[in-house]
């Protein structure tokens, strides 16, 4: 999928897949399928914690900028990255 | 020839002073047996002989209701053997120090940690249910800094809740923790059911102690809690299912180094014995034959060879997580090729 098409679209996060608890402001979550626990940082959490398919991927960036004051290019590099993976990966599903 | 004859359960008293409700043998509901010392040192001094190097003492029950405990501790410390006890720690101050100080492990079977959970527990959550609960509480904060220590919860869908109860005990104390996933299919399945909602739940929580223990470098309470959160559930009513292991065992070591003897002295290869016929009975036939007998050597063959858990439907029920104790595997395996 282009990146473009992307950045228009919600997501969710797969419940099927992975059990997840926030624990000191960072997600944790257990893949049930592989059985890895994986920690998520602080970013990484305010895109987990706002992938609930009410904002598309391009709002969550703008989110992502304003509350970690990083650069925008930067911002949307790494967020794409990673949504991309972990939609990949069916930890997110697109709405 | 036969391996050495490394250990024993006896089951010293069958028989028990609670009434759980999860109870996979229901031991309350017979009327209790004792064992007779002279049966205990019958078979111990004959095992020595073979090699005996540990005991166990359990019960299909609970081995502290035995008047003759403190005197079988004596007897089998003076023979310099390992000895496990394991409890539900209702006993009196003076027998449970004494247990402490001369048992070199003593597991403590935990049904709850919270007051109204052990009552639920309870088939009558009466005054003496509720006293029961006390003793347990006051003796397990007297012994809670001694070293040789371990709990063993075994989970259903009440006392899950009281799982990080448990954990934290464990955090603050150094005590080990060995939480087992319940028995499938036995009397007791429909306390040990969850909803998909409940166990959604119960992970949450669980992901928070893993890494709590994790952080904690408590490694050993947070493997146990692993083995919940990877535990396969299997569905046994519409919308209810219940914790399964994920390995079935695909071979048992237990006959090739233990027996377990029963209350009236019969010998057994395997524990869940109940629909098992004895290999005899301590005060008729030497031990050593027993040990050396052609059918607990082709049952040792089968169950490390040709092990077929069907054919072994007692093995279903096996409340024992074998498989996992690799220790005892390799060296079982290192005895079965080389018969030594």
């Amino acid at each position: 999928m282009r990146k473009e098409n992307l950045l228009d679209k919600r997501i969710v996060v797969n419940e099927q897949l992975v059990d997840w608890k926030l624990i000191d402001q960072e997600v944790v979550f257990l893949h049930n399928k592989e059985k890895v626990f994986y920690e998520l940082n602080r970013t990484a959490t305010y895109i987990w914690l706002k992938a609930n398919g009410k904002k598309p991927i391009r709002e969550i960036i703008k989110g992502l900028i304003t509350k970690f004051l990083i650069n925008k290019d930067k911002a949307k590099k790494d967020t794409i990255e990673f949504i991309s993976g972990a939609i990949k990966n069916k930890i997110f599903l697109l709405v | 020839m036969a391996p050495p004859l490394r250990n024993i359960v006896f089951h010293i008293v069958k028989g028990c002073n609670l009434k759980c409700k999860v109870c996979y043998g229901l031991f309350w509901s017979d009327k209790k047996q004792l064992m007779n010392f002279q049966i205990y040192k019958k078979s111990i001094d004959e095992a020595y002989s073979l090699g005996l190097q540990s005991i166990r003492l359990s019960g299909y029950g609970e081995p502290s209701l035995h008047p003759e405990l403190k005197k079988m501790i004596l007897y089998a410390k003076n023979k310099k053997l390992y000895i496990r006890i394991y409890t539900n720690l209702l006993m009196h101050r003076d027998l449970l120090w004494f247990v402490i100080n001369n048992a070199d492990l003593l597991s403590v079977h935990v049904n709850a940690f919270s007051k109204n959970l052990f009552l639920e527990s309870q088939v009558r959550a009466d005054e003496a249910a509720s006293k029961s609960f006390e003793l347990f509480a006051r003796n397990i904060a007297e012994i809670r800094n001694t070293k040789n220590l371990d709990l063993i919860f075994v989970i259903n869908n009440r006392n899950i809740l009281d799982l990080h109860k448990v954990v934290y005990f464990c955090l603050n104390t150094k005590m080990r923790l060995q939480v087992n996933i319940p028995i499938v299919k036995n009397n007791a399945v429909k306390y040990i059911c969850f909803s998909s909602e409940e166990l959604k739940e119960i992970k949450r929580e669980l992901i928070g102690l893993y890494i709590k223990t994790c952080h904690a470098r408590r490694y050993d309470l947070a493997f146990q809690i692993k083995k919940v959160l990877f535990a396969e559930k299997e569905e046994v009513e519409e919308g209810k299912s219940v914790l399964i292991k994920k390995e079935k065992p695909k071979r048992c070591p237990t006959p090739q180094y233990s027996c377990y003897i029963g209350p009236y002295g019969d010998v057994y290869p395997l524990a869940p014995y109940q629909e098992m016929a004895p290999l005899g009975n301590i005060s008729k036939t030497p031990l050593y034959d027993m040990w050396n007998s052609a059918d607990l050597a082709s049952i040792r063959d089968e169950m490390w060879f040709n092990f077929d858990i069907n054919k072994w439907k007692i093995c279903k029920n096996c409340p024992f997580d074998r498989i996992n104790n690799k220790f005892i595997v390799q060296r079982s395996r290192r005895r079965a090729k080389t018969g030594q």
